[in-house]
């Protein structure tokens, strides 16, 4: 265990998190689906370059893959979502966890999440494994 | 309350993000380096969002009502669909990365908690 490693990727997991659930939102109410199209390029790419292409999230080469999206789920499944409105200004738009909200109403959909995301790690698994 | 048009569209929803990530990511930065990161994030993360939650592939019923949440992100098939090929193929858990990540997420959560 590296203790520095872990906190810098915590952090740069943070800033991932944090960043999707304010910029996104806020994109989405400013611009429309647009807005949404336009947040993913805006904020994904930066953490992304923090967290994978430099590599500030601790990867190792013959581990499973843990991505930054792990961070962001659970940021926004914890403190919610945060809007920048055009109108209204700085507003919650969402509640999380941490405010109390109910686990059990997300439940199916990170059931039936998890379910399409296993088939997909199997597809994944199937297409490296035959072109090896 | 949930049907099964809803089931379908989660599944597929959850199926296409990390399907097209795994395929589609890894070569746009071995080909653009960084650049392929840019390429990647709207292409790829951003026209998936539109289908699955600007569209809206992913039901997520609970975000209607007086107290909306809590929110579950595509954000979890992305990170699940690669961990878990990786876990077929037979790799070990690194626990320092994982511990990491879940880390990151609960000081994200605690940020957006703490901020209106």
């Amino acid at each position: 265990m590296n203790f520095n490693k872990i906190l810098i990727g915590m952090c740069a997991g943070a800033f991932a998190g944090f960043g999707v659930f304010t910029i996104w939102p806020s994109s989405l109410a400013r611009w429309n689906w647009l807005g949404g199209w336009l947040a993913a390029g805006i904020i994904i790419t930066s953490a992304w370059l923090i967290n994978h292409y430099v590599g500030a999230m601790p990867n190792k080469g013959n581990y499973a893959w843990i991505d930054m999206a792990l961070s962001i789920w659970l940021a926004a499944l914890l403190g919610g979502l945060v809007v920048l409105d055009p109108v209204e200004g700085l507003q919650r738009a969402a509640y999380g966890l941490l405010h109390g909200a109910n686990l059990g109403g997300a439940l199916l959909t990170i059931l039936f999440q998890l379910v399409g995301a296993t088939i997909a790690g199997y597809f994944l698994y199937y297409l490296r494994r035959n072109d090896a | 309350m949930w049907t099964w048009q809803h089931v379908l569209t989660t599944v597929f929803g959850g199926l296409i993000f990390p399907l097209m990530i795994g395929l589609v990511w890894g070569k746009l930065a071995e080909d653009f380096k960084s650049f392929g990161g840019v390429l990647a994030g709207f292409f790829i993360v951003g026209t998936i969002w539109l289908l699955n939650h600007g569209i809206g592939l992913m039901y997520e019923p609970q975000m209607a009502g007086d107290l909306p949440g809590p929110w579950s992100d595509m954000a979890l098939v992305a990170f699940w669909g690669l961990f878990v090929a990786d876990l077929f193929e037979g790799k070990k858990i690194d626990w320092e990365s994982l511990l990491g990540g879940v880390l990151g997420g609960v000081l994200g959560g605690i940020l957006l908690f703490a901020m209106v």
